[in-house]
């Protein structure tokens, strides 16, 4: 063994037991608070029911049994079978894929242009500032959905217009939060001290004052996950997102409209599974708010 | 009172407003450049198109000429009032949307006023009995408020109230005063309760940070009764915020009255832009994104206004 890859182990090593304190840190900040614990058990149950879905459903999502249409729950068919006979509790499991993936897609896209703006707009200050935040102003004034549906009436209705308009959208009000942070973090001596060493201004923004902007950051996140959920289930119910027979949960309300008076499981069940996924990230993201932006007990919690 | 600094901010705001205005007309010609196909295919689609129907749109939005002359004369058109004509509808965009507004309008107007009785007195309470039993039961309540889509709870009101109670009018916008209000109030209701919900928890919260103040132990001090203290005092302090808040959420309510209306099978604009994305309908979509901004500029600079009315030492045209 060299003394190259000793090094590198030990490298290794230290990185792996910081993730391991982050992540201590993190559930020690959610089981502090009730809301946050009931939210991230929820959320890891999606996580869960997403990653083991084929061994979790009954049934083939897509399998019709055309001799039990429209079925009420029952022993073989827990939660009823839609118009074509399929099994809905299936259907359900696997559209907790689409509902994370397209969320997290919507998230991640609103993140990383949303927080790279708030940083340059809070650290440069002036004309920077006043651009940036003149121009994001103008996205404000369109809300999601709609401008989701312009895209897609000129775009075509395709389900990745959809989350690029909803992203996009979604961006003002990441960059507000993260630029009033590096307005504030800008002053602390620490900057000032990174600022004096000479290290150039992207080192300072990514090394100096975005890791102390990562509660609000987190806090914004989480709750966005919930509103990009809405967002697209009611796009797909529509039908201008996610379009039948996929398994998702918007569109197979969306199929399940015509009808709702013949039976109104098809319905009801995934608009259900909407509304509990949307509530677990919702309380997680408020005991997170509680906890990390108001929390007068948070110095105790994380020491 | 009307000082020549304010006027000069509100001169100012409403500066800022018509750009939002012109930008947001920018954004929606730029996306019709960019979108794949002609713009005169896009303007068109959503039926049959004849030959005659294309030259009628080149000319009508001047497409052979170069891109700023044909979003000039565009603008001229919408600033003259003339939204376009919908090729799928056979109408004007002016005369479709001028036939619709009002229900959209109405929805929107009436959740907004259920979304503020529902929430200000809660708010108030649950902020000064912070942590305690009630605050938790209402905190849970809005949690649960804001996490179900108005489409859900829309599908599941029709099932409980028009199929199984039969106590609600089921489709329609109804007639007459009272026939139009039964008619609007559950989807109002339901789009109340979602807003509402957003609203409490900044009452809330308002109410927690302005009661910690300094002040409000001086108003103790000084023996005001504690009703006086939390409504007059820390209650118009802590409305602020949730004013400037609601001027914002102006766009999102019409574009969820449109989903509530579409859900009860109104006939609002909600059913006119939605049959609209279905149809590639591209002139009735554009309109009705424009129109929204436009809503949206004139309700903000309403709420600028009444926020100084609300709060007095905010002095328009300072600093903030």
């Amino acid at each position: 063994m060299s003394q190259e890859s000793a090094e590198f182990s030990t490298v290794e090593q230290t990185e792996r037991s910081r993730i391991l304190t982050g992540a201590v840190k993190g559930w020690r900040i959610i089981r502090s608070n009730q809301l946050a614990t009931a939210g991230f058990l929820i959320v890891l149950g999606l996580v869960f029911v997403a990653i083991f879905a084929p061994f979790l459903a009954p049934y083939d999502p897509s399998a019709q049994d055309l001799d039990s249409t429209l079925a009420p729950p029952s022993a073989d068919h827990p939660l009823g079978t839609d118009n074509t006979g399929r099994d809905i509790l299936s259907r359900i499991i696997f559209g907790t894929r689409y509902a994370l993936a397209i969320a997290l897609v919507v998230v991640t896209l609103e993140t990383l242009i949303g927080v790279s703006l708030g940083l340059v707009a809070g650290y440069y200050k002036g004309r920077v500032d006043e651009t940036v935040m003149r121009g994001l102003d103008v996205l404000v004034s369109i809300p999601p959905l709609l401008l989701a549906m312009v895209i897609v009436t000129t775009f075509g209705i395709n389900i990745w217009n959809a989350m690029l308009a909803i992203g996009i959208v979604y961006i003002p009000m990441m960059s507000r939060t993260v630029r009033s942070s590096a307005l504030s973090i800008r002053e602390e001596t620490y900057v000032q001290a990174a600022e004096g060493l000479g290290y150039d201004s992207k080192r300072v923004m990514l090394k100096h004052i975005l890791p102390n902007a990562v509660p609000p950051i987190v806090v914004l996140g989480t709750t966005d996950v919930a509103y990009a959920l809405i967002d697209v289930a009611t796009l797909s119910f529509l039908g201008l997102g996610i379009q039948p027979p996929k398994p998702s949960w918007g569109a197979m309300a969306n199929a399940a409209q015509e009808y709702i008076l013949v039976t109104p499981w098809p319905i009801v069940f995934p608009t259900i599974a909407i509304a509990i996924a949307v509530l677990g990230f919702n309380l997680l993201g408020m005991g997170l708010r509680e906890v990390l932006l108001y929390g007068e007990d948070y110095e105790e919690v994380v020491e | 009172m009307v000082s020549g600094k304010t006027v000069g901010y509100l001169l100012k705001r409403l500066g800022f407003g018509v750009f939002i205005v012109w930008a947001v007309t920018f954004l929606v010609f730029v996306l019709l450049q960019l979108a794949p196909g002609s713009p005169a295919d896009i303007l068109l689609s959503g039926g049959v198109v004849t030959e005659e129907m294309r030259r009628t749109v080149i000319e009508q939005y001047n497409l052979n000429e170069p891109w700023y002359v044909q979003y000039g004369l565009w603008l001229k058109d919408i600033l003259t009032g003339d939204l376009g004509y919908s090729f799928a509808q056979q109408r004007p965009v002016a005369t479709l949307i001028a036939d619709r507004w009002a229900i959209t309008a109405q929805i929107v107007g009436l959740s907004m006023v259920l979304a503020t009785v529902l929430s200000i007195p809660t708010g108030i309470l649950a902020g000064y009995k912070h942590g305690s039993k009630l605050d938790r039961l209402l905190t849970l309540v809005a949690i649960i408020g804001v996490s179900v889509p108005v489409f859900v709870s829309g599908v599941l009101a029709i099932l409980i109230f028009s199929f199984h109670l039969n106590v609600l009018p089921s489709g329609g916008a109804g007639t007459g005063i009272v026939g139009r209000l039964s008619h609007i109030f559950v989807p109002s209701l339901l789009l109340g309760a979602m807003i509402g919900a957003l609203m409490f928890r900044m009452m809330r919260a308002g109410m927690r940070d302005v009661l910690e103040k300094d002040y409000m132990e001086t108003c103790t001090a000084m023996g005001l009764p504690k009703r006086k203290i939390v409504v007059k005092h820390a209650a118009i302090n802590a409305l602020a915020p949730v004013l400037t808040v609601s001027g914002l959420w102006i766009g999102f309510l019409i574009v969820y009255s449109m989903v509530v209306e579409y859900v009860f099978g109104m006939g609002g604009l909600g059913r006119l832009i939605i049959h609209a994305v279905e149809a590639q309908d591209a002139p009735v979509v554009l309109a009705g994104t424009i129109i929204t901004a436009v809503v949206f500029v004139v309700s903000n600079i309403v709420v600028d206004v009444l926020y100084t009315k609300i709060d007095p030492r905010v002095v328009i045209g300072g600093q903030n």
